[in-house]
């Protein structure tokens, strides 16, 4: 950790960085939470340890607009986001100085976050600075996609709908995901409404359906649409399945190789057909 | 001074089913780690949390979505209002700070020359059973906002633990009735007055929050900020609303929704102007709004002290924790003018 | 049974007027056929069933107080739909809400109504008012800007004013165009070099709000004192009754304390 902190204070006093994106462990309650340190700022109170749920790429665009230079603190899936950010020229590289640190899964309300089960992402694919060891873990993917994939479609509308139900609306889901930035949400189009406000079941299955085609082959599976949740929804699942089929069609992972692009944006004569394909079940 | 009346332990499901012959009644239950008020279930066990029922019951009175009247896709027009709920109902087992949330919201349904009937009708039709909290959990600080956790102001009836079963006192005319079931026994027992503590996020007087308005705290505040809405959606007072029309073969309603001043949608109007585009308007917006206009309109501010908005903030960022750091900062920059330096 | 105040009651369409390009104006009348009192500045919010709802100021009423009119520019849903509507057409009305123009107090006053685009529309019932009681006021002169020709408004009425000796009119349009011999400027620019004086006149302002706001910015650089600037603000109202929570400027509501405010009533951040 001093490590970190050492090489932070260096690129302060260099001016490399206006400002530093990490997590700051709050004095009074103990809780973890994102922060911005400022050159001049103690950084005893800075931390990073399986507490560090929060994808920090969120916060980019704003303070790209703020500060010339930012450090920011990655874990894998987060260093994947930034990719995916990067790809889609929504923050200059120039302005980042990415700190790559190893990270064994992370703990969400004391147990380890679902997302981590299945990672082999554990260091980020980009880095100025890295910070710490980890192999990468040879997990099968998808697991649970395959475990719903099983499912007749009755049982998987049954298993959805449940949770459609309990959708509130918030748009927690859509804030805290870095990919989700258009200027006026197709939720909050009125010409034409495509999507009811209200929170019934019809329009709530629109909106995670449509959200999550919208993210297909950019979603770089950061897992913070679900821990967000307050009604706990396992939209990751949503997600997870696109990004699988993405993987299955164009043999790329979202985020997982810098620069390379998000497939379903680039048309080259090798696209498979099957992309045009229905599905019959 | 009504007298308290004493429930057994043992004698509560019997009481509780007495109650739900005559009323609709709703409790609190523990579903998927949450506390929320849900339609008594006989079959359920039953226990009252000694604080804060995490689920607010805002949604008993002013649901998420809620018709206001029908109409036919197909004819020109055939807007029918609905009709508003008559069925007595009985909710127990809030706290104070839910009762809070209540006055609140009836001054801004109730106090109006075009009052919500169907608002109305909710109250009307509802007696409240509130229960005297037995602590405080970390995020409660309703000391802070000028409430106590076992005030009875503007409960029917008051409820609280006690050795062997609960103490009853009725607080209206309309609570009586309640405690008339003959498994409740009078009695001289009174409740034990508790010291609660109080300080944890205090903040400064309406008037003086006013004048922050265009202070620079708020650009350094909502960096972290992702107004998402959920604090709105936990909070008991928070109660904007949108009114659309949904329609669906044939047949349609016109509905309130909540809304909240946290999205981006919120103030942008049909030609594209937006006067609350930044986060930074958006987050000052609440915050005065919780602090201040709402004092300025109604003699209330609209904050309860419930701490629910940091339970629910998916960032781990505390409202209250914000409306104190704004406060730090108006007495630093009236400790500067004072010791005759510029302001910053 | 007690009604909700929330859901609208029906208006017929009794007639429709192409005012420009994108602005129609519609002459509504209750079904209910009764008196609609609605004071110089007030709004109402007018349904298209399964459309939704939207706010409009009353611009025009009928001697009798029955028909009313408002004028739309099409620029979103429910404004696209209203401009599908025929005559004969029923909508839906609720209102009249908000305060109005204080033209009690502008008795013997000289008044200078400037109006950008369909922000006209909220200001002709007090020039409407004005002419019906004439000798109560002083001097009125009235600026009006729009785009292009193509968007005037109200062409038979600036016929009117343009031959109305007690009126002075000074119509302008944006940027040159072919066939226009009048005026050309926006409207801020067109106030300075008018150089509109204060005196102990009153103004009010109603348009886009970039125009709303670098108008009240001329007129302020010309010594016009606060509370004799007044203004008509539009601020998505939905609700109109001050429940919904959208339209504050601070601790204001604009549906309930406005729309109509002068100066020295809203803070500086709200133009």
């Amino acid at each position: 950790m001093n490590e970190i902190r050492n090489k932070i204070i260096e690129l302060f006093s260099k001016g490399e960085i206006d400002v530093m994106l990490g997590y700051r462990e709050d004095a009074t309650t103990g809780a973890l939470k994102a922060a911005v340190f400022k050159k001049d700022d103690t950084l005893d109170d800075l931390v990073f340890d399986e507490r560090c749920v929060q994808n920090l790429v969120n916060y980019l665009p704003t303070l790209t607009a703020r500060y010339k230079k930012i450090g920011i603190m990655l874990k894998g899936c987060d260093g994947r986001s930034l990719v995916t950010q990067l790809v889609e020229h929504r923050i200059n590289k120039n302005q980042i100085v990415a700190f790559s640190i190893a990270c064994d899964g992370v703990k969400v309300g004391g147990k380890t976050a679902e997302k981590c089960d299945d990672c082999a992402v554990n260091i980020s694919p980009i880095a100025d600075h890295a910070f710490g060891k980890q192999e990468p873990k040879k997990v099968p993917l998808y697991a649970r996609v395959r475990e719903i994939e099983k499912m007749a479609p009755a049982e998987r509308w049954k298993f959805f709908s449940e949770y459609f139900a309990k959708c509130e609306r918030c748009y927690a889901c859509r804030q805290i995901c870095p990919s989700c930035y258009c200027e006026i949400c197709i939720a909050d189009q009125q010409e034409p409404k495509w999507i009811e406000p209200s929170a019934k079941l019809s329009a709530n299955t629109m909106w995670h359906l449509i959200r999550a085609y919208h993210l297909a082959g950019r979603c770089a599976d950061c897992g913070e649409c679900e821990r967000v949740c307050p009604q706990e929804i396992p939209m990751r699942l949503l997600n997870n399945a696109l990004e699988k089929a993405v993987q299955e069609m164009f043999k790329v992972r979202p985020g997982t190789v810098p620069d390379e692009l998000p497939p379903l944006v680039v048309l080259s004569k090798d696209d498979p057909d099957s992309i045009l394909e229905g599905r019959n079940e | 001074m009504n007298k308290w009346r004493k429930l057994k332990t043992g004698d509560l499901k019997a009481y509780l089913s007495g109650l739900a012959e005559k009323w609709e009644l709703w409790v609190p239950y523990f579903n998927d780690g949450k506390w929320e008020f849900g339609p008594y279930d006989a079959g359920r066990d039953i226990d009252f949390p000694d604080s804060i029922i995490n689920v607010s019951l805002k949604q008993l009175f002013f649901p998420k979505r809620r018709s206001i009247a029908t109409f036919d896709e197909n004819s020109s027009w055939s807007l029918k209002q609905v009709m508003p709920l008559e069925k007595p109902r009985i909710i127990m087992g809030l706290h104070p700070c839910d009762v809070a949330g209540i006055k609140y919201m009836d001054k801004v349904f109730l106090d109006s020359e075009h009052k919500d009937v169907l608002y109305e009708a909710e109250r009307n039709r509802t007696i409240l059973i509130g229960m005297a909290c037995g602590k405080m959990e970390d995020n409660c600080h309703c000391t802070d906002r000028g409430l106590s956790p076992d005030s009875s102001n503007g409960m029917d009836v008051v409820y609280t633990r006690t050795t062997g079963g609960y103490l009853l006192q009725s607080m209206t005319k309309k609570g009586e009735p309640l405690l008339q079931s003959d498994r409740l026994k009078d009695t001289d027992e009174k409740p034990v007055k508790k010291d609660w503590r109080r300080g944890k996020y205090k903040i400064a007087s309406p008037e003086e929050f006013m004048t922050m308005y265009d202070d620079r705290i708020w650009h350094d505040l909502s960096d972290i900020c992702l107004t998402c809405g959920i604090c709105t959606y936990a909070c008991p007072t928070c109660v904007c609303f949108l009114v659309a029309d949904e329609k669906f073969k044939g047949k349609g309603e016109r509905v309130t929704v909540w809304d909240s001043c946290q999205l981006q949608s919120y103030s942008r109007m049909a030609g594209g102007h937006d006067t609350r585009k930044t986060p930074a308007s958006r987050v000052r917006n609440r915050t005065l709004d919780k602090f201040a206009y709402s004092h300025l309109r109604y003699g209330q501010i609209s904050c309860t002290g419930c701490g629910r908005c940091v339970l629910v903030c998916p960032l781990k960022r505390s409202f209250p924790q914000l409306g104190a750091t704004v406060t730090e900062r108006l007495q630093k920059k009236k400790e500067k003018v004072a010791a005759g330096k510029e302001e910053d | 049974m007690a009604t909700i105040e929330l859901v609208p009651k029906p208006a017929t369409i009794n007639e429709i007027i192409e005012e420009s390009r994108d602005v129609k104006s519609f002459v509504l009348k209750m079904n209910e056929d009764r008196a609609m009192h609605v004071l110089p500045g007030q709004f109402i919010e007018v349904s298209v069933q399964g459309y939704g709802e939207a706010t409009f100021a009353v611009t025009r009423t009928s001697k009798d107080k029955k028909e009313f009119t408002i004028s739309v520019k099409r620029i979103g849903h429910l404004t696209k739909m209203l401009h599908r509507c025929a005559e004969g057409d029923v909508v839906g009305v609720r209102g009249p809400y908000g305060n109005s123009f204080p033209v009690e107090d502008w008795k013997a006053k000289d008044i200078v109504i400037i109006g950008g685009g369909i922000g006209l529309a909220p200001l002709r019932p007090v020039i409407d008012h004005i002419l019906q009681h004439r000798k109560n006021f002083g001097e009125l002169e009235i600026i009006f800007g729009a785009r292009s020709p193509a968007d005037i408004l109200y062409k038979e009425d600036l016929r009117g004013w343009e031959q109305d000796k007690s009126i002075v009119l000074h119509t302008t349009i944006d940027v040159p165009f072919e066939g226009w011999n009048g005026r050309v400027g926006v409207v801020p620019v067109v106030v300075k070099d008018l150089a509109v004086k204060p005196d102990s006149k009153i103004a009010l302002v109603c348009g886009p709000p970039i125009m709303i706001k670098f108008t009240i910015a001329a007129l302020k650089e010309l010594g016009w004192p606060d509370n004799r600037i007044f203004t008509t603000l539009e601020m998505k109202m939905q609700c109109g009754i001050g429940q919904c929570g959208r339209c504050n400027i601070g601790e204001k509501f604009i549906c309930k304390d406005g729309p109509v405010f002068s100066l020295d009533q809203i803070p500086a951040h709200a133009i």
